[in-house]
């Protein structure tokens, strides 16, 4: 069985270089270098230890363009040849002023760790330490990738590691305490790797802890100490497309009943007004009983609340839409247009709506919504008041006159009504009705 | 040490791989077959025979021939899945002591992990033959979806086969794996693995030997048998309309008729019509009755169109949980004998906008892929690193039942994972810990996978005791869980795989019975 250490360290003997080692030169400062994530990579890598075939291996690069890399930086002076590979017993003093890489990869290694009876050679001993003391650094460092490395540097900084310090690269082989370390360095480098790589939709977010009104035969006594997920609606959703039609009857009646007793406790939750938790009760009942329509229907009816309490709430925080910001507007504006869909005729809701459009100066979508809104309710004066400021808005006179005479007509006392007609009629120079104002 | 082999422990077909002259081969049986039959039968006589000869009776000898047992291993015998095969399938299944579903033939009684464990030992001695040298160790192919109850079942059944199990893989992993072989540098694939009994979707990405499984998505209960069954009850349907006789109770009627099934559904991948042809197939008062129908392609696509569909929502799924869009997978494959249908292949090719991959032969690919994921473990001569996933959420189930989950779903392994909970009632004293695996919020609808208590906790008010639950997976996917008390220190651990539908003393008899059996001369 050959540990994979000597595997890699085998292929590239044969080139010119490839067993040349290098260090980092003391005194050059690096920082104003313009390097790739790759070459950036590489160079992290150079430990004044590892040969530069091995180097290339571990960046993942073809080994010419490694290899020019490194004699590029030789001639700079970043990089510098060491004779031989340093012995074991003495550890080069001049190493532990230099970039934080090579310092940390050098300075902690334990000597009296390293343990040739082990299935795993003494250089591949001294890299898994000399790594580990890496390990306690930010993610970036961990991985070994500059801090504005992109998601493929990070995977491939990810995948060359994983090369490197995967269990299953040592698998079944006799590793002493390195079995734990291997195990520790790759979980390590996982982690460093998921919350650098760009975010995944994730399976669930998380366990779901709203208190549902219902207790079933399993109470284990534990609970989650942290209230802050949310269940996964469109998850459960999905799961609530399963029939039960496979089922055998006995299992088919259980759920129902399940499901019965889930659906009581959203009733009386909905009683309440605990409306999220109704409809996460009516959510389970829908799990356990997916082919009763009742409970979607009722689910339908019970999450337009749900989104129409809430946006009620927010608009009543803020009425004065002329003083809210273009975002706050955009986002009331899809609220209100979401809540449209359960309702399209709800007069209320087409006149804020129309009000928040006017505030986004989009007098043609106002125009649209104040119809709809004296359309669900022609008695009322106050929308076709709406319609006409609109109308007059869009520069459309006559309408906004006659729609400011409705109003009145339906309810003459109506000030407003009385006073945008007045104005109207001035503007344009227009003869006032007769002697309606003194 | 022996030769390591890949196998492909299928619903239907079972394909075994080693490496030759540094390169994948497949194995054929000494008559020449690629792929064996899961089929296992005794007969009247107390013959066993499996693979191609225990096909061949099964007509005869319906009742004492167990075919896709793939379908109940590891699984309860109240699931839905059991439930449902018992209406289906031929031979008796009964319920064993540990709820597991036992399949008796001759009146003899298997556990499912006995049945695989003869198709195993039979692919272990094909491979035996063929490369005249002793096999002791194997990694064997699940689908990728299988839960862990699942795969310790696998392992079991390997064991008894006398192989070391070096490892369980995940089927499209494995594909991935032998296609790789023959592909270098970055690439994101999608590998759709529609089997005989389970349907699979996952995202890989591979670049320099490395293979990372990115999302994984798939039904342990779907495949070509349901595309075979829908056959079956249509040919039942019409003969019954035409000729007044329900076939259903005859064993040995629906034993031709899914053979016919099989044969028409193989045939009308490739032409657009054929003829089904049962003589005497049931007899009434007035004589023999025969079956002569023609099933065209569009016929057999109305039928299973719905299945097909099906399989899409699962690739949709796992396209998102990758955080891909179709366009950007750069290479399809289609594995598994199913996916041979033209209708399935277009649905792929739709859904992805690009045809699949036409080099690898999709019956044989995943054994490829399992001799060299050996390889690469044991001798080294393969540098490839296989990063597996967890293709189903672990957790723990929480006050009111809900499942709280720790480790996600389609989370790289090794990985471990911790969470802290509390305690519901005051000076609570001991907390249950009960592991289940699952994507069911609720936690009794997912697979309980093991369960304990950790006692001694000091007297505290409700919510105050901080407990520390563990979850940690090896890279072989074995999964262990602790539980420790912050403020005592106090902790509880267990193995989970230490649970499987076999007890140990179960387990090592039939290891012991099956070394007796395995000097035997085989017939």
């Amino acid at each position: 069985m050959t540990p994979p250490g000597d595997r890699m360290a085998r292929r590239n003997d044969a080139e010119s270089g490839a067993e040349r080692v290098l260090r980092l030169a003391p005194a050059f400062d690096s920082s104003r270098l313009q390097l790739t994530a790759e070459e950036g990579f590489l160079l992290s890598r150079v430990d004044g230890r590892t040969p530069q075939n091995l180097l290339a291996e571990m960046a993942g690069m073809e080994f010419a363009r490694a290899s020019a890399c490194l004699s590029d930086w030789l001639t700079l002076g970043l990089v510098e040849e060491v004779a031989c590979v340093p012995d074991n017993e003495t550890e080069p003093a001049d190493f532990s002023d230099q970039g934080p890489e090579s310092a940390s990869a050098q300075l902690t290694l334990d000597e009296s760790q390293l343990d040739p009876s082990l299935d795993i050679d003494i250089d591949t001993q001294r890299r898994i330490l000399a790594f580990e003391s890496q390990l306690a650094g930010s993610y970036h460092e961990r991985l070994a990738v500059e801090p504005d490395a992109d998601d493929r540097a990070i995977k491939k900084a990810y995948f060359a590691l994983s090369r490197e310090f995967h269990p299953d690269r040592f698998f079944r082989c006799e590793l002493g305490p390195y079995a734990d370390r291997l195990s520790s360095i790759f979980k390590q480098v996982l982690e460093a790797y998921e919350a650098l790589s760009v975010p995944r939709p994730v399976a669930g977010t998380g366990p779901e802890v709203s208190q549902v009104g219902f207790s079933t035969e399993v109470d284990p006594g534990l609970s989650e100490s942290e209230f802050d997920a949310r269940p996964d609606l469109e998850k459960l959703e999905r799961l609530s497309q399963r029939s039960t039609h496979s089922l055998p009857p006995t299992m088919r009646r259980e759920r129902q009943q399940k499901a019965s007793a889930f659906s009581e406790a959203s009733q009386e939750s909905a009683s309440q007004g605990r409306l999220r938790e109704a409809a996460t009760s009516l959510r389970l009942a829908i799990q356990f009983d997916p082919d009763n329509l009742e409970y979607r229907r009722r689910l339908a009816k019970l999450k337009a609340r749900v989104l129409e309490v809430q946006v009620l709430s927010q608009l009543e925080e803020s009425r004065h839409y002329g003083a809210m910001t273009e975002a706050e507007l955009d986002r009331t504006m899809r609220s209100l247009e979401q809540l449209l869909e359960n309702c399209p005729k709800d007069s209320e809701l087409n006149e804020r709506a129309a009000l928040v459009a006017l505030a986004r100066k989009d007098t043609q979508r106002a125009r649209i919504l104040a119809e709809a809104a004296v359309e669900g309710s022609p008695e009322g004066a106050r929308f076709h008041t709406l319609l006409g400021r609109v109308h007059g808005l869009n520069g459309h006179v006559g309408h906004a006159r006659r729609e400011f005479e409705l109003a009145l007509k339906c309810d003459p006392r109506d000030k407003e009504a009385r006073f945008e007609l007045d104005g109207l009629l001035r503007r344009h120079g227009l003869p006032m009705p007769g002697g309606a104002h003194g | 040490m022996g030769r390591v082999i890949g196998i492909d422990l299928g619903t239907t077909n079972c394909c075994v791989a080693a490496f030759q002259d540094g390169q994948p081969v497949v194995i054929p049986s000494s008559g020449g077959y690629k792929v064996t039959p899961s089929v296992f039968a005794m007969t009247a006589d107390g013959e066993h025979l499996v693979g191609h000869p225990a096909r061949r009776q099964a007509i005869t000898n319906a009742q004492n021939t167990i075919f896709a047992s793939k379908r109940l291993i590891g699984r309860r015998f109240d699931s839905a899945e059991v439930q449902r095969s018992l209406e289906l399938y031929p031979y008796k299944i009964s319920e064993g002591p540990n709820q597991d579903p036992r399949i008796s033939i001759s009146d003899q009684m298997f556990t499912c992990s006995e049945v695989a464990a003869v198709i195993l030992r039979e692919m272990k001695r094909i491979a035996e033959e063929f490369l005249g040298e002793s096999v002791d160790s194997a990694v064997i192919t699940v689908p990728a979806y299988f839960n862990d109850t699942q795969r310790q079942a696998t392992r079991d059944a390997g064991r008894i086969a006398g192989l070391d199990v070096l490892r369980i893989i995940n089927e499209p992993a494995a594909a991935a794996l032998a296609y790789g072989m023959a592909h270098e540098g970055e690439e994101k694939l999608a590998i759709y693995d529609l089997g005989g009994g389970t349907f699979d979707m996952s995202i890989l990405e591979m670049s320099d030997g490395v293979v990372e499984v990115v999302a994984t998505a798939g039904d342990t209960f779907l495949g070509g048998e349901d595309f075979d069954q829908r056959i079956v009850d249509h040919l039942v349907d019409s003969f019954q309309g035409e000729q007044g006789i329900d076939l259903r109770s005859d064993a040995t009627a629906m034993q031709r008729l899914k053979d016919a099934a099989e044969k028409a559904k193989c045939i009308l991948s490739l032409r657009e019509s054929t003829e089904i042809n049962l003589p005497f197939l049931a007899s009434d008062g007035k004589g023999p009755r025969h079956l002569t129908c023609e099933l065209r392609r569009d016929q057999l696509e109305a039928l299973v169109e719905d299945i097909v569909e099906g399989t899409l929502k699962s690739v949709q799924q796992c396209v998102l949980d990758a955080g891909l869009d179709p366009k950007e997978i750069d290479h399809v494959v289609v594995v598994g004998g199913q996916s041979r249908m033209p209708m399935v292949q277009e649905a792929v090719a739709e859904f992805f906008g690009q045809r699949p991959h036409k080099g690898v032969n999709p019956d044989e690919v995943v054994a490829l892929g399992a001799a060299i994921q050996g390889c690469a473990l044991v001798d080294g001569t393969q540098d490839v690193l296989l990063l597996d996933v967890t293709p189903l959420s672990l957790g723990i189930s929480t006050s009111g039942g809900h499942f709280a989950r720790i480790i996600d779903r389609n989370s790289t392994v090794p990985v471990n994972k911790s969470h802290p909970f509390t305690t519901t009632r005051d000076d609570q004293s001991a907390v249950k810990i009960r592991v289940f695996q699952g994507e069911n919020d609720l936690a009794l609808e997912n697979d309980l996978l093991g369960e304990f208590v950790l006692a001694g906790i000091p007297p505290a008010p409700k919510g105050e005791p901080e407990i520390e639950v563990s979850f940690d997976i090896d890279s072989s996917g074995i999964v262990s869980v602790s539980a420790r008390d912050m403020a005592s220190g106090m902790k509880q651990s267990i193995t989970v795989n230490a649970k499987s539908t076999l007890s140990q003393e179960e387990l090592d008899l039939i290891i012991e019975e099956n070394a007796q059996f395995d000097v035997q001369p085989r017939g």
